[in-house]
């Protein structure tokens, strides 16, 4: 992808404004000419479907099924993996009017999936795929059964609807000596992000995302890496976001963790950086109990220190550890990298890995993932 | 005194451009009898030559009028000059100048071939030339296998087998030894004197210049004195 | 002397050139189009459909796969002038190109391009090509393919990326809308693990093998070629084109070298008695020597370096021509810019510098050895060389047996046939100076009694001069001859494929897919084919469907022929490749059967006709078994019989539609033939076939045989218009030797014409003299050049092309050719002898006579 690669290198450090996977797209699309124009936006509350909304919504611009967990095999030895599939339209689609398509290759949209596996005293390796969404060589589908299929080449993410209708996900993907083969099934009910699911970015309503997420689920499956294939099983995340708009201009980046605590809470909490450096106004965090509850932790009551930075080959620095603090319940959080170099050094540049959770004491009070961008 | 059969008025010929001009030939006049035989005695370089060329039409003059036999060649175009020369003058060289692809009889043979003979009247004027000059059984050779003397007989035949009225010779033994000059200069003074040629010859050669009627001295382009050739007073 | 040196170098160093250009650009297209694929997934003329490559990355996970269609875009002027180019369409999918092409690419491709080349219509052509239509980026072209508006992206710089220049590149989907292929690619390129090189090779191959395993066993029906071996094959069907320039310009080199060496010995000669006088005054021998070899050394360097710069420019000429041809016989190159190493250079240089000195050492010899009196005389030279006549006779005598003893041992090798060419003409020309002397010898004595001595002697001096003269007439004999030999050859072949266009081109009408058959399904409607069967007056019809497979020998185009009613086969078949042998013992043989039989056996058992060419080049006869791949798996056909077949250089074998039908599991026909049962063509059955036609949706071409057989012959005519140009650059050459001769001619004689003037012979009489002589040499190079020149014609038809296209050819002697070759040479003669004719008729005979 070495074109794309340069283009999207190119242009994203052109736009001072850094890589959150979701701005990608959009700056990507903002730099190409292109506009939300044409496509829908996120101004409001909307109803979700399911499990159609579990697929594709071409009416927007960008979209992303994205999966973070922690594993451990049968040793107890650690890892971290995250994928995501990002659709990316190029333009609104185009009505056929006489449906004379001439090419099954015209395409509006193209997928762009990320995976990265971490592995605790080994490394992070990190893989990255392009495709067109054409001759099914990349796509999202909602088949009869209401099984939804995300896929690009052979990696793919099919979701099939348990006795419950609850969706029991199947994540394969890999390449050259890694590979993982994992079943994810949500423990809590999904949870929708925002307001309803309604997700405000900035100022502007519309500056907006469809956000849903499936905070715990157990991961059982394989994972291999080098010369072993690990049988594996752990927690996972899964978020779904969808838009057509950029975050506001004055936004330089955020710091974004899903935390999942041995108590059975998760929290979701993100924080976006403005470029004076201070937090801006629509920085969020939720609290999710053993049941599925959600609980809104106004952000004022978040303090993060960080306490330790890793500088990266590149020479941006990340701030890798760091200390929690929620003055309403005066619970600290103190969080560590499995591993510090958990870098997605791909198109989009960006800090993406598991942590670990401990109390004051030091005790383990949970794992989780944290994504850095804009650093 | 016989009529003057070629005239010479006042001819001049230089060579060279405006800058480095030679005067080769200055206001020179000359009048030679039908039948005379005359000899221009000069140094190298002196425009002996040059008299020759323009008598026979090879060159031109710059000024002056040359008329041979009533025929005034500076009038004449090139073409016309060179049909005069092929009907009525005869050159023999210093060098020969043979054809060296011609056998001994064709080089006697072109002049009548030029002058359009028919086949059988040429034939029978080139063998009794061949005769005359001694060269019969030399006929078929090239030049390059005969001697200076066979050549330069050869070629006196050439100049003479069409019995041109007259007969130009350059230096005709100045390539050849004494001995051999000598009956070059016979051979040829006999062949003129028989068919009555006019004729006009070049040497630096006392004594070849003594077998001609009249004698002019040459010196830069002029003319210095003329005599009979029995009369010594102008020895110099 | 400059001129003389410079033109013989800048032939072969132009030709040199082009040819390599033309190879260079050959193979840096191919690397553009197939970048660092190893493997390649091809498909018939139809293609492959493109789930194959869903398939192949969504179920296999082969990633380092790229899809291809290909096919040809004309594009056309963005000016007034209606020019229009046409280039090789390279659709591609950028997401999965990087791997593939990204040497030739990425480099160049602006970033931004990527993903606005997936915008139909987008198009990135090199910089230079986007000059040359006069469009910017950002500004739309039209296409002749299709009504869809180009617009161009991007440029990439040609000079960066030679193989560029001849390529289009789109997105898949352009491309598909372009070509009106939708749902199929030209091939799939893959890389797998490199087994030619590095560590593990065992592995890799293993590796590899295991790939190739796992795309048959899943998705089974595709064939998988090695990319380099296609390549190669492609490179192979070239090399012959390439060895057959090389050839014509060695050719050029010779005559080259004659004129060289006039030109120096005109050189040295012309100062003989300055070198004379040298010797005179007490230079030695060899300080003479060494200095005249020095001389012709300084002046060959400057020669030969304008000689360079001459062919630069010949060279762009001739690279036009070369590519043209390689158009029409293979594929599509267009190359415009001339390349060259320093390799050329230095080869242009060494040629041009030693043949310069083989050529001064002789007059420098013989300058130096001769005493200081006969330097003084030209005739002690030539009474030498008259001397070495014989010698050289015999010696020429000798190789031109050798050369045929070569030609008789050597079984198939091309180049044994050039070497064999090359030993003949040269030792032909090693022979003429002997015969010129006989024929002066015989000439003299009629000559005598016709034209007295005046007419001999242009004999007697032409004879005299034989070192210059000889020279000449030989340089002009050669390229004469070569000139008749091709002319011969073409001309021979012209006929043979007009006859075999007339015999096989047996229907009345044609009616066939518009579209470029390489990357489409360019199918006839089978309700048409019915349709036209029923008309009144369609007495029969051939139906045909072409594809490509691979056999156990070498990759090939099938083609499938039907027929119904009256439709005929009409196939030529080479007596001597078509013995009654082996197939079915006792009977006769398929070539000898009738059509009706024919078309029995074809259909009833599983044969085959394979094409001379490739029976040629694989040495196969009939009763051979071929093993060709098929959609149902490997069958073994017989080889029934060998067909002339002129299209094209690849292979190309027939079977029935029957067997294609069983074999390929495919009902689609891809051109009908038509015959009428009146042949005077009945107005209305045509124009009822033109409306069934018009009716259809697919866009189909109808073409009658007459339109075929031209669009044929105007192809032939093209691909040797190289040919003739190089034919008339090696007259040119030998012209402009014949020129240097007789300007060293009449410098030399300078004193004799002085002489013949002071004798009374008129200017006009001079030239008509000079007159007769040059066309005494052109009339003698002209008879001298008819014998050689059928040899050579004969060799080239019955030898050279065998082994080289392996097209055999009927051989036919035009005698229109051998009178315009006389006429030529004679015309070469007297337009060289204009110049010094004139120049002499000038002389001032004074003067001449002075300077003796």
């Amino acid at each position: 992808m070495k074109m794309i690669l340069l283009i999207l290198a190119i242009l994203l450090s052109a736009v001072a404004c850094e890589p959150q996977p979701e701005n990608s797209g959009v700056s990507l699309h903002a730099e190409l000419g292109g506009t939300a124009e044409g496509f829908e936006r996120a101004c409001g509350k909307r109803e979700f479907n399911f499990p159609a909304d579990h697929s594709a919504h071409p009416e927007f611009r960008n979209e992303w099924w994205y999966i973070t967990g922690n594993l451990e095999n049968t040793d107890g030895k650690r890892f971290g993996f995250h994928i995501t599939f990002f659709r990316i339209a190029n333009h609104p689609p185009v009505e056929e009017v006489n449906n004379s398509q001439s090419s099954n290759w015209e395409s509006n949209e193209f997928y762009m999936v990320h995976l990265a596996v971490s592995e605790a005293d080994g490394e992070i390796k990190t893989y990255e795929r392009f495709s067109r969404a054409a001759v099914d060589l990349a796509g999202a589908e909602r088949q009869a059964d209401n099984t939804v299929r995300i896929w690009l080449d052979e990696w793919q993410l099919i979701a099939k609807p348990d006795q419950h209708q609850q969706p029991v996900w199947h994540l394969q993907a890999g390449e050259a000596d890694t590979h993982i083969d994992l079943q994810l099934s949500p423990t809590k009910p999904l949870v929708l992000q925002g307001e309803d699911g309604y997700s405000q970015k900035s100022e502007d309503p519309c500056n907006a995302s469809y956000y849903y997420s499936f905070t715990r689920m157990n991961v059982t499956g394989s994972l291999h890496t080098g010369n072993t294939t690990h049988q594996v099983n752990g927690s996972g995340w899964l978020d779904r976001e969808w838009s057509s708009s950029a975050l506001g201009a004055d936004q330089s980046g955020w710091d974004w963790f899903a935390l999942q605590l041995n108590d059975g809470r998760d929290i979701m909490l993100y924080q976006l950086r403005r470029n004076d450096g201070s937090r801006d106004d629509f920085s969020h965090a939720v609290e999710i109990d053993q049941n599925g509850n959600t609980n809104e932790i106004s952000i004022e009551n978040i303090n993060i220190k960080i306490t330790r930075w890793w500088q990266s080959d590149t020479g941006n620095r990340y701030p890798v550890a760091g200390v929690i603090h929620r003055t309403d319940t005066d619970e600290t959080l103190n969080f560590t990298p499995l591993i510090d170099n958990q870098l997605l050094d791909l198109t989009v540049r960006y800090w993406e890995g598991a942590i670990t959770l401990t109390d004051q004491e030091n005790n383990p009070v949970g794992r989780g993932y944290m994504e850095l961008t804009g650093y | 005194m016989k009529e003057s059969f070629i005239l010479l008025d006042a001819v001049s010929k230089s060579y060279g451009g405006d800058a480095s001009k030679h005067v080769v030939l200055n206001d020179l006049s000359l009048n030679v009898c039908e039948g005379e035989q005359i000899a221009v005695l000069g140094q190298s370089g002196c425009g002996k030559s040059t008299l020759l060329n323009l008598i026979s039409g090879i060159d031109y003059a710059d000024g002056g009028q040359i008329t041979i036999n009533q025929t005034d060649l500076t009038n004449l175009s090139e073409q016309d000059r060179t049909l005069f020369r092929r009907k009525h003058i005869g050159f023999v060289f210093q060098s020969f100048n043979l054809i060296q692809t011609l056998t001994a009889r064709e080089n006697i043979q072109l002049p009548l071939q030029l002058n359009n003979h028919a086949t059988e009247e040429m034939d029978d004027l080139t063998h009794a030339m061949l005769e005359r000059v001694g060269l019969t059984k030399r006929a078929e050779a090239f030049p390059d296998q005969l001697s200076g003397g066979e050549q330069q007989r050869v070629a006196i035949a050439r100049a003479m087998v069409h019995s041109p009225a007259v007969v130009l010779a350059d230096e005709h033994t100045g390539n050849l030894d004494a001995k051999t000059g000598q009956s070059i200069v016979e051979l040829f003074a006999e062949l003129a004197n028989a068919r009555n040629q006019t004729v006009l010859l070049v040497t630096h050669s006392r004594s070849v210049a003594d077998t001609a009627d009249r004698v002019v001295y040459f010196k830069q382009g002029k003319l210095l004195a003329e005599s009979a050739t029995n009369d010594t007073s102008l020895a110099w | 002397m400059l001129v003389g040196m410079a033109l013989g170098v800048a032939v072969v160093f132009a030709v040199d050139i082009a040819n390599d250009s033309a190879k260079r650009a050959f193979s840096l297209s191919l690397d553009t189009v197939t970048g660092r694929t190893t493997h390649q997934i091809v498909g018939g003329t139809e293609g492959i459909d493109e789930s194959l490559y869903t398939r192949l990355r969504t179920e296999l996970g082969i990633r380092s796969s790229a899809p291809v269609v290909e096919g040809r875009l004309t594009l056309q002027a963005n000016d007034e002038s209606g020019t229009t180019e046409t280039l090789q369409l390279l659709g591609v999918d950028i997401f999965a190109e990087p791997m593939f092409r990204d040497q030739s690419f990425s480099a160049s491709t602006s970033t931004r391009d990527s993903l606005g080349l997936l915008q139909k219509g987008s198009l990135i052509l090199a910089d230079t090509t986007a000059a040359r239509l006069g469009v910017n980026i950002g500004e739309s072209i039209n296409t002749s393919n299709s009504n869809l508006q180009l617009t161009l992206l991007n440029t990439v710089d040609a000079s960066r990326q030679a193989g560029f220049e001849t390529i289009a590149m789109v997105d898949i989907s352009t491309a598909q809308h372009l070509l009106n292929s939708p749902g199929k690619l030209s091939r799939i390129d893959l890389i797998l693990p490199d087994t030619d090189s590095g560590a593990g090779t065992a592995l890799k191959e293993n590796q590899t093998g295991e790939t190739i395993e796992r795309i048959q066993s899943a998705l089974p029906g595709v064939s998988i070629v090695d990319a380099e071996r296609r390549n190669e094959s492609l490179t192979q069907m070239t090399a012959a084109f390439h060895t057959n320039l090389l050839a014509m310009s060695l050719l050029a080199l010779l005559v080259g070298a004659f004129l060289i060496y006039n030109t120096v010995t005109l050189s040295v000669i012309q100062r003989r008695k300055t070198f004379g006088q040298l010797r005179t005054l007490g230079i030695q021998r060899h300080e003479l020597f060494r200095s005249i070899l020095l001389e012709t050394f300084l002046f060959a360097v400057a020669g030969t370096i304008a000689g360079v710069l001459l062919g630069y420019l010949l060279g762009e000429v001739l690279l036009t021509l070369v590519t043209r041809s390689i158009n029409d016989l293979f594929f599509t190159l267009d190359v415009r810019q001339v390349n060259f190493s320093s390799f050329n250079v230095a080869k242009a240089l060494f040629i041009g510098i030693i043949v310069s000195l083989l050529a001064a050492l002789a007059p420098a010899i013989e300058a130096s050895r001769s005493t200081p009196v006969t330097v003084l005389r030209r005739t002690s030279v030539e009474t030498r060389i008259t001397n070495l006549v014989p010698i050289i006779f015999v010696a020429g005598l000798a190789l031109v047996i050798a050369g045929g003893i070569i030609l008789w041992l050597s079984q198939t090798s091309l180049w044994a046939g050039f070497l064999a060419i090359f030993c003949i003409v040269l030792g032909y020309s090693m022979a003429i100076p002997r015969v010129m002397i006989g024929i002066t010898t015989i000439s003299e004595h009629r000559a005598i009694k016709s034209l007295g001595t005046m007419g001999n002697y242009p004999f007697r001096s032409m004879t005299a001069s034989l070192s210059r003269t000889a020279v000449a007439v030989a340089a002009l004999a050669i390229s004469v001859s070569a000139t008749a030999g091709v002319g011969i050859m073409i001309g021979s072949f012209r006929l043979s494929v007009e006859n075999w266009l007339g015999s096989s081109l047996q229907a009345d009408l044609y009616i066939s897919s518009t579209a470029d058959d390489q990357s489409n399904d360019g199918q006839v409607p089978a309700d048409l084919i019915d349709q036209i069967q029923s008309l009144p007056g369609v007495s029969g019809t051939r139906l045909a469907r072409f594809t490509e497979t691979d056999t156990n020998i070498a990759p090939v185009r099938v083609m499938a022929l039907g027929f119904t009613g009256s439709g005929s086969l009409a196939y030529q078949y080479p007596a001597k490749l078509n013995q009654p042998t082996a197939l079915s013992s006792g009977t006769t043989s398929f070539a000898a059967a009738t059509e009706a039989q024919q078309v029995k056996m074809l259909n009833t058992s599983d044969t085959v006709l394979i094409s001379e060419p490739f029976a040629n080049q694989n040495n196969l006869a009939v009763g051979d078994v071929l093993n060709i791949k098929t959609t149902e798996g490997v069958v073994p056909f017989k080889v029934a019989a060998i067909f002339t077949n002129y299209t094209t250089g690849k292979g190309l074998l027939v079977i029935s539609l029957s067997n294609y039908n069983k074999y390929w599991n495919d009902q689609q026909i891809d051109s009908i033939g038509v015959s009428f049962t009146d042949r005077t063509r009945s107005k209305a059955t045509q124009e009822n076939i033109r409306a069934l036609v018009q009716q259809q949706r697919t866009a189909l071409s109808i073409r009658s045989d007459a339109d075929i057989r031209d669009q044929s012959l105007e192809i032939f005519d093209q691909t040797f218009a190289i040919t003739h140009v190089l034919r008339l650059l090696t007259v040119g050459v030998a012209f402009i030797g014949i020129l240097s001769a007789l300007m060293a001619l009449s410098l030399e004689r300078r004193a004799e014409y002085a002489v013949l003037r002071a004798l009374g012979t008129t200017p006009a009489e001079l030239r008509k003299l000079l007159f007769y002589q040059t066309g005494l040499m052109g009339l003698i190079a002209g008879v001298l050049a008819l014998p050689l020149g059928i040899a050579m014609s004969k060799i080239l038809v019955s030898i050279i092309n065998v082994r080289s296209f392996g097209w055999s050819m009927e051989y036919l002697v035009p005698y229109r050719v051998l009178l315009e070759s006389m006429l030529l040479a004679i015309a070469a003669a007297l337009v060289a002898g204009l110049y010094p004719a004139i120049k002499l008729s000038r002389l001032s005979p004074a003067e001449a006579l002075r300077h003796q």
